[in-house]
């Protein structure tokens, strides 16, 4: 026993020096992403939005929980529109990985994003007892790096829960989609921009 | 009366003679699915080394819907010859089921119906049909989905020197729904699409083994999105040859190859055009066990063209409609070739066993219309592990991972590309399990792993570094059911760091302490008491909190709980659970940091949520049981900010249900099957749609 445990140890102490991760610039003057207190409710529904709008992977795996083991379990339901344009996707299986592997993707592929998560909203309170239930209408306006546009504008219904000391988005689910105040058209939900990057 | 009308048109087409014999349907849709994944699994772990039919599992490409496991169609074919008997009758029974529902539930409420039918036949063929009918609809929006489907198979079995299966499905869906302004939008799809699929396994041929199929399907899709056409038919053929050869007692050697070639014509919006798909795959395996080792060596080689009509998209892949001048609707040409190599092996001498794995993926993806253009990427992967049980009860185990893959872009038109988006993943793991003494045990997990993304040439500001490390220690004692204790110590640490200066503002090193102890206690048969602690502390450092340009602070947040659980059975009808959890947190900001290096923190919140819970279940007969359950919370929450602040919240909530399973009649059963409840709660997070609302899922059922 006393011989495993050494060899455990020694092991374990080596394997500091064999993952270390790469220095960091020193951040630039203007480009702070400010995130509220994850202690809010409502504050991570605001930073989930903040993440979109500055494409930082860690601040939306924040919002959902990626990376925490005590976080609940993510899930994504699309709309009817996504699920009949999307067949092949296995939203039945939609959870953290899935979301973090899309958002990934998203972020590496698109150059600017404009999002607005409460650009409407349908239904807001108070959260109790460590649960939050909210319906809003987000917008959402993505640039590739050639500089087309597209939009996007729907209704959806979150479930936020408190778990441990910060609460996290466990449920997003998109209605439908909404129209273009500029053109009247609908625009498609988020469920389209996740079929299309969740796969790469 | 939609529901009626298909059945019957389905029992008529079941009352024509049959003449060929088939076998279990249930068997020919799934279980060779299910067989095939569990060879496809077992391989990966290295499990017995595979017969000729279980290498034959090497031909069929992963994606194609259409192929079979020839292992599993081998097993099957076995199966019926077994059980071939010539003096059955032809019809040996005739069944029918038809069931109906309500599913209910706080988003949606489904009403739907089922008809199956089927016919068996001698040698164990058998025909089946099924037709069935829904209708959703949901409570938060004005939304509703009608869905219409029916299904005939029939499968020849062993009447012929090969395998036939025949197969016709309808799917009929329409999605209607009205937006917040009011907006009626429509989905429809119609899909129509039959089938035939030959087999023939277990062909021998001097020392190897064939297995030869073919399929042919006829598809037809009529589809509607937003005011749209969307709809496609064409026609599907495709065709295989798997083969094995047993080298030696220890050595079996197999190739397969798969063909598959798609046409005809689809439409899209305003535009129609021909549609095609050509598909092929080649595999090459070898699977070995000899002594003390075993394992398999793989590769294989896929790639396919298609041609379809699709919506003109930009360089991300998303569809393009703000940019002027651009074409909507595209012909698009898109090809893969992927080929793909594996190495799994496993050594195992008395207590130790060594294993490893090593794969490299490897292939190309483009696109003749899409502004994506070409992509191109690699995958490599090394996993290997150390394991060593030095007794019944402890063991040691060391693993080590490595993943690295890239995938690099040109998009359409580009002169070159755009460099490679690289992640590499460095994973270690260490497990250690240790009897201590009587009725107790330690466990031990380390586990540290460090993911990079690199972003060649910067053609984006994302690369990062993710830095986790993760180290438990728990002590657990059971006195075999009479008393059980536990004790937890956790450590965690999770670094977030970006590497460039615009995104690196936010870098953070975030370190949790937790200790949880906890017990159950059996105290007499009718009651159990248990008790979980927790008492959890994380400091996140952000890493250039120091510079003037980054406003972030130090903090720290705490949180205790404490969760208490009785339960009593009063007899062999009545239970009751009664439970307490207590959660308590603070959050806490630095403020500043005196000259001796000392801290100083500012809370900024503290709240405490108790809740209370009551649940009872009594069997009132054999086949009803009433049951019930409410909770109180109570959520006390305090800001201390510029302003400070208190908010009360109480909110609850009762259901009162049964669960109901009853049957009348031996012969042709009439079943009364599920559960039903209804809620009522109350709050200020609760919505309109969920202050009071029926969960329920029950399904009465007849057969005869």
């Amino acid at each position: 026993m006393v011989m495993m445990a050494a060899v455990g140890g020694s092991l374990v102490a080596a394997c500091g020096c064999l993952f270390e991760p790469r220095d960091s610039e020193p951040p630039s003057s203007g480009g702070e992403v400010v995130y509220l207190p994850r202690g809010e409710a409502i504050n991570v529904w605001t930073n989930a939005e903040k993440a979109l709008n500055a494409l930082d992977f860690p601040g939306w795996g924040d919002a959902i929980g990626g990376g925490v083991a005590e976080s609940p379990s993510f899930r994504y339901f699309p709309d009817g529109q996504t699920l009949q344009d999307f067949p092949n996707v296995d939203w039945d299986n939609w959870g953290r990985e899935a979301e973090m592997a899309f958002i990934n993707n998203f972020f590496n592929n698109v150059t600017l994003v404009q999002a607005d998560l409460t650009d409407s909203t349908i239904f807001f309170q108070d959260p109790s007892g460590g649960e939050a239930d909210w319906r809003f209408i987000y917008f959402l306006t993505v640039t590739d790096p050639n500089g087309a546009t597209t939009q996007y504008r729907a209704s959806c219904e979150v479930k936020l829960r408190l778990r441990g000391s910060f609460w996290y988005i466990e449920e997003w689910i998109d209605e439908q989609g909404e129209e273009d105040p500029g053109t009247g058209a609908i625009l498609p939900t988020m469920g389209s921009l996740r079929a299309t990057f969740v796969s790469r | 009366m939609m529901v009626l009308i298909v059945s019957v048109g389905l029992w008529l087409v079941l009352a024509a003679p049959v003449q060929a014999q088939s076998q279990d349907q249930s068997q020919d849709q799934s279980q060779p699915e299910e067989q095939a994944d569990q060879e496809e699994v077992q391989q990966d772990r290295l499990g017995d080394q595979p017969t000729g039919a279980a290498a034959d599992t090497l031909v069929a490409p992963a994606d194609s819907s259409v192929v079979r496991s020839l292992s599993a169609l081998n097993a099957q074919a076995q199966s019926g010859l077994q059980q071939e008997l010539d003096s059955e009758p032809f019809l040996q029974s005739f069944d029918v089921e038809p069931s109906s529902g309500i599913g209910a539930e706080v988003r949606k409420v489904r009403y739907w119906g089922e008809l199956s039918s089927t016919a068996s036949l001698e040698k164990n063929a058998r025909v089946t049909a099924t037709a069935g009918y829904s209708w959703d609809e949901y409570r938060k929006q004005d939304k509703t989905v009608e869905l219409r489907d029916g299904t005939v198979n029939h499968n020849t079995g062993t009447a012929f020197p090969f395998i036939m299966s025949m197969n016709v499905n309808w799917n009929w869906k329409e999605d209607q729904t009205v937006n917040s302004a009011g907006v009626f939008n429509v989905n429809k799809s119609d899909v129509k699409r039959g089938s035939i699929n030959l087999r023939k396994p277990d062909i021998t041929m001097g020392f190897m083994k064939h297995a030869v199929f073919l399929d042919g399907s006829l598809r037809d899709q009529k589809g509607e999105s937003q005011g749209k056409r969307t709809d496609s038919s064409e026609g599907i053929s495709a065709g295989g040859l798997a083969s094995t050869y047993k080298v030696l007692s220890s050595m079996t050697l197999a190739t397969g190859i798969w063909r598959q070639h798609n046409k005809g014509e689809g439409a899209l919006g305003e535009e129609t055009s021909p549609i095609s798909t050509d598909e092929d795959s080649l595999r090459f395996g070898t699977f070995y066990r000899r002594g003390l080792w075993k394992g398999y060596f793989n590769v294989k080689r896929t790639n396919y063209i298609r041609r379809y009509l699709d919506y003109n998209r930009n360089t991300a892949g998303l569809v393009d409609t703000t940019t002027p001048g651009v074409q909507k609707i595209v012909n698009e040409l898109e090809e893969k070739d992927a080929i793909s190599l594996e190495w799994a092996n496993q050594f195992r001498l008395g207590r130790v066993g060594v294993g490893w794995y090593m794969a490299r993926d490897t292939g190309t993806h483009g696109y003749q219309a899409s502004g994506v253009g070409d992509r191109e990427r690699l995958q490599d992967q090394v996993t290997a592990d150390l394991s060593y049980r030095y007794s019944a009860q402890d063991s040691v185990t060391f693993s080590f991972g490595y993943l690295w893959k890239w995938d690099d872009q040109r998009v359409r038109d580009a002169t070159a590309a755009r460099g490679r988006q690289i992640n590499k993943k460095r994973d270690f793991f260490f497990d250690w399990n240790q009897h201590l003494f009587q009725r107790t045990s330690l466990y031990f997990k380390f586990s540290q792993g460090l993911s990079q993304d690199i972003a060649e040439n910067r053609f984006n500001e994302n690369d990062r570094d993710r830095l986790e490390t993760h180290s438990s220690l728990q002590v657990s004692s059971d006195w075999e059911g009479r008393f059980r204790a536990n004790m937890l110590f956790s450590y965690r640490q999770v670094q977030d760091l970006s590497i460039r200066e615009s995104r690196s503002s936010n870098n953070n090193v975030k370190d949790t302490f937790e200790i949880s102890p906890g017990y159950a206690w059996p105290v007499a048969s009718w009651v159990s008491f248990q008790q979980n602690f927790l008492i959890s502390i994380q400091y996140t450092e952000f890493v250039f909190s120091y510079l003037p340009q980054v406003s972030r602070d130090n903090n720290y947040n705490k949180r205790g709980t404490l969760n208490t659980k009785v339960s009593f059975t009063l007899n062999e009808r009545l239970k009751l659970i009664v439970s307490h959890d207590y959660n308590a947190r603070f959050n806490a900001t630095r403020t500043m940091t005196d000259a001796t290096g000392k801290e100083f923190y500012h809370i900024d919140l503290e709240q405490r949520i108790s809740t209370l819970d009551f649940a009872m279940s009594y069997q009132a007969s054999p086949w009803l049981k009433l049951e019930g359950a409410t909770f109180r919370t109570k959520d006390v929450k305090d800001s201390f900010g510029r302003t400070d602040s208190t908010v009360d919240n109480r909110s609850g909530e009762v259901w009162l249900g049964a669960t109901v399973n009853k049957s009348w009649g031996h012969k042709n059963p009439l079943t009364l099957a599920g559960t039903a409840r209804n809620y009522h709660a109350y709050g200020p997070n609760v919505q309109e749609s969920n202050k009071e609302y029926w969960d329920a899922n029950l399904t009465l059922s007849w057969q005869f």
